[in-house]
């Protein structure tokens, strides 16, 4: 078989040979213009995608679209109480809060004491109640809150 | 599935995938009609193996739909993206399967009459195939990308992340090699008086 008229009007360049000498073929190495007519066969006899493999790559598409939509539904809004906690830092955090919210209260509760002693002496007729007042007097109020802090 | 036209022909790839980003499936129907044939016809040429090739075609296409969400507009070409998904996989599979030549490949059979020049065709593109197998793996996927795929160079040279001058090396060293193996399919394929 001859030449193609491609191949002829490549004439030129199929004279020239690619690969020069070589230790494994006896003829000379192919030129430009005829490696080109075996590119272009190789281009005329592409492998067409069965249509299995087009039907599975759409189906592909498909989940990917859904699944982003899915995550999104699945993802609730959260309670108030897990936002609280998720503000404050966890539980941990809330923890700390109801301990100090608890020794509040108790020093709350037990600071009348001293106060009422204290607006006592101060409020009573004269100054020498109120020189009766002293250090002691309030030390005596203060001992109350050892008494808490021991009971914890 | 039946042959189908892709409708969106004026659009680009990049407008496409933002598009199915967007939740458009006519978009994802057009970028598979349109790049899906050239990734297997690749992929089948790496690997010389239609069942693999497949699998190669479908999980960068998948890889494809999950990134378009986060596709950044302007930084690569979808194409460009999406041969060098399927380089790698090609690259991947072949370095597990050392040795395995091209005999895989069946032949298609046109029993039509005056289907000589197919026939020759079919024949010069099994050859070539037949010594694509033989050169190294490198030569190989830049002589396909180069010379069966139409690629440019510098695209080329994105895809197998080497520079533009790595291809024209690969590329002279290639042909070199394909022109030396295909001279001794001269006298069969009909060039003895060249």
């Amino acid at each position: 078989m001859r030449m193609s008229d491609g191949n002829r009007r490549n004439g030129r360049e199929a004279g020239s040979s690619i690969g020069g000498s070589s230790g494994r073929a006896p003829g000379r190495a192919l030129g430009e213009a005829e490696l080109e007519l075996f590119f272009e066969a190789a281009r005329s006899q592409a492998p067409e995608p069965p249509s299995r493999l087009m039907a599975r790559i759409l189906a592909d598409a498909e989940g990917a679209l859904a699944a982003p939509a899915a995550a999104r539904a699945t993802r609730r809004r959260p309670s108030l109480p897990a936002l609280v906690g998720r503000v404050l830092g966890g539980w941990p955090a809330l923890a700390g809060l109801s301990a100090a919210a608890v020794a509040g209260l108790a020093i709350g509760l037990g600071a009348p004491e001293t106060v009422e002693g204290v607006a006592v002496a101060v409020l009573s007729d004269g100054g020498e109640a109120a020189a009766g007042w002293t250090l002691e007097t309030l030390a005596d109020g203060w001992a109350g809150y050892g008494s808490l802090w021991e009971e914890g | 599935m039946e042959p189908a036209q892709d409708c969106l022909s004026d659009v680009t790839d990049e407008a496409l995938l933002v598009a199915y980003g967007n939740g458009d499936r006519e978009a994802a129907r057009a970028l598979t009609l349109r790049l899906a044939p050239r990734l297997y016809a690749h992929a089948v040429r790496m690997l010389a193996d239609p069942a693999e090739a497949e699998d190669v075609t479908q999980e960068a296409m998948l890889r494809l739909w999950r990134i378009a969400p986060q596709w950044r507009q302007g930084e690569a070409r979808v194409s460009t993206w999406l041969y060098r998904v399927v380089v790698n996989l090609c690259t991947d599979r072949l370095r597990r399967r050392r040795g395995v030549g091209l005999d895989g490949i069946d032949e298609p059979q046109d029993e039509r009459p005056g289907a000589e020049r197919r026939l020759l065709d079919q024949a010069r593109a099994r050859a070539l195939s037949d010594a694509l197998a033989e050169l190294p793996e490198r030569q190989r996927m830049a002589v396909l990308l180069r010379h069966i795929e139409g690629l440019g160079n510098p695209e080329i040279a994105e895809i197998m992340d080497i520079s533009v001058e790595a291809v024209e090396s690969l590329l002279a060293r290639g042909k070199r090699a394909l022109a030396r193996i295909l001279a001794d399919r001269r006298e069969e394929l009909g060039y003895e008086d060249v």
